[in-house]
């Protein structure tokens, strides 16, 4: 992990010794790992490894057996509300109402956060490729559409900390494409991904870290 | 519908001052997170018409049953009549519940509410809030109505209106703390009316007491002092408690 040239704080996430069991049935146990800004770490796993619940663990939805995570070197379960404050988090549920339209949605995200302006939450649906379904109910809209929405919110939320829990869900190539290129420009300004997914994420330019579960080895794409 | 738009207006008034200064901030983000969240839920509830009539169909129907199956008559309704309009509000209420945390779990925003900066508590507060103008508010509205049907005094409907003003937030902000206990379960129906019909019983004593009492012309300030200083009660905890039971669920 990289200090902050400054304060000397670490900077970026750090987890230490975390272990999760589901059930009685250990997932994974000691596993350490950081990440810095501008690095994405790529979770890898079969089905039934952890990836989800390391995910929701990270994120604070759910508590470790034992462990502890570290943002900016300050306990992420003690300073809660400022650890949110910089992170973004997308679920296999999205977080979308199908009774409100993709700019009420986005605007009702964003009034748990960072406020913004209706001119902003029309220029990201654009970029993500809504323009014209601004005003439509989100039940009218496909399963890939809601995923660039949930996409739109991310992106407003203009956090450092983005979590994605296989993100490229029902998204078409060139949805995913998109996707990663967003991924891209987010770590380029220093920001963090930490994503799973079975697909090959290919980024020129970034460092792109692996994680292995259950044993928890970290690589680096060859 | 036009309550919708004033109840909106009302917001929008509120919840666009314009900040004084840089410290104010904060206070002002968190107004504007309560009152949003406020709205969003009153829109979602006017786009969803059942969510209102439904239990306020069932309140209506459940106490004109009773002079159906028990007696038409004057006297025999008055006795049991608060009894009854209380115990129908309860159970409408009660039904109600479900939409409080339920849509929001199933498609995730509930797990982004979780995520907030913003302190849990305040959040469910605004949802509370929005559930009770939803289910309690149209059900005060109402009971005048019902309380003629029953043969109350003009005192006693008086008695009445106040008791569920003052109750009725009650049960919301209990249920709130049962429906977020029972959130994660594929049937937590029968669960939730066991957690939280104990929790109602004082509300119930008390309330239909002091409507009793108004018909026979005595002081009813014991049981409104009572139920105020149970609602603030609730108003300070309730919140707290959902908040913590919440993350409990959906861990």
């Amino acid at each position: 992990m990289t200090n902050d040239p400054q304060t000397n704080q670490p900077q970026g996430l750090s987890v230490n010794q975390l272990s999760c069991e589901r059930g009685y049935r250990e997932l994974f146990t000691d596993l350490n790992f950081s990440l810095s800004p501008g690095e994405i770490l790529h979770i890898k796993g079969e089905n039934g490894t952890g990836k989800t619940s390391l995910l929701r663990i990270i994120a604070g939805l759910a508590l470790p057996v034992t462990g502890e995570l570290r943002f900016n070197g300050y306990s992420c379960r003690k300073y809660r509300s400022e650890y949110n404050e910089q992170l973004a988090f997308m679920g296999h549920k999205l977080g979308i109402k199908l009774e409100l339209t993709p700019v009420e949605n986005i605007r009702s995200h964003c009034d748990l956060g960072k406020s913004c302006t209706r001119q902003q939450i029309m220029d990201t649906l654009e970029k993500v490729g809504l323009y014209g379904f601004e005003e439509m109910y989100c039940n009218q809209l496909s399963a890939g559409q809601k995923r660039r929405v949930a996409l739109a919110q991310i992106l407003l939320s203009r956090t450092r900390l983005w979590i994605l829990d296989e993100p490229f869900t029902s998204l078409d190539v060139i949805g995913v494409e998109l996707f990663l290129k967003i991924i891209r420009e987010h770590v380029c300004q220093g920001g963090m991904v930490l994503l799973t997914t079975h697909q090959e994420v290919t980024l020129k330019d970034c460092t792109l870290k692996y994680l292995q579960l259950p044993d928890g080895t970290l690589s680096e794409p060859k | 519908m036009t309550l919708y738009t004033l109840l909106s207006c009302l917001i929008e008034g509120f919840g666009n001052k314009e900040t004084k200064s840089s410290q104010a901030v904060l206070g002002t983000n968190l107004y504007n997170a309560f009152f949003n969240l406020l709205k969003r839920d009153l829109r979602l509830a006017f786009r969803h018409k059942s969510e209102i009539l439904n239990p306020l169909f069932f309140f209506v129907i459940v106490v004109t049953l009773f002079p159906l199956g028990i007696s038409p008559e004057k006297q025999v309704l008055a006795e049991i009549g608060p009894g009854i309009i209380w115990v129908a509000a309860l159970l409408a209420s009660m039904l109600s519940l479900d939409s409080l945390f339920r849509s929001d779990f199933e498609d995730g925003t509930l797990e982004l509410m979780l995520l907030s900066e913003y302190p849990l508590p305040i959040l469910i507060l605004a949802k509370i809030v929005a559930h009770w103008l939803i289910t309690g508010f149209p059900i005060i509205i109402f009971s005048p109505l019902l309380g003629t049907v029953m043969f109350l005094s003009n005192e006693a409907i008086e008695t009445l209106m106040i008791t569920l003003l003052l109750g009725t937030p009650i049960l919301s902000l209990i249920g709130a703390i049962g429906m977020a206990l029972v959130v994660a379960l594929k049937r937590g129906g029968m669960l939730l009316s066991l957690l939280v019909l104990p929790l109602y019983i004082p509300v119930l004593i008390f309330s239909s007491n002091a409507v009793g009492s108004s018909m026979a012309g005595l002081s009813i300030s014991g049981q409104l002092y009572f139920l105020a200083a149970f609602l603030i009660f609730c108003l300070t905890l309730a919140p707290i408690a959902t908040s913590a039971a919440l993350r409990v669920s959906l861990e």
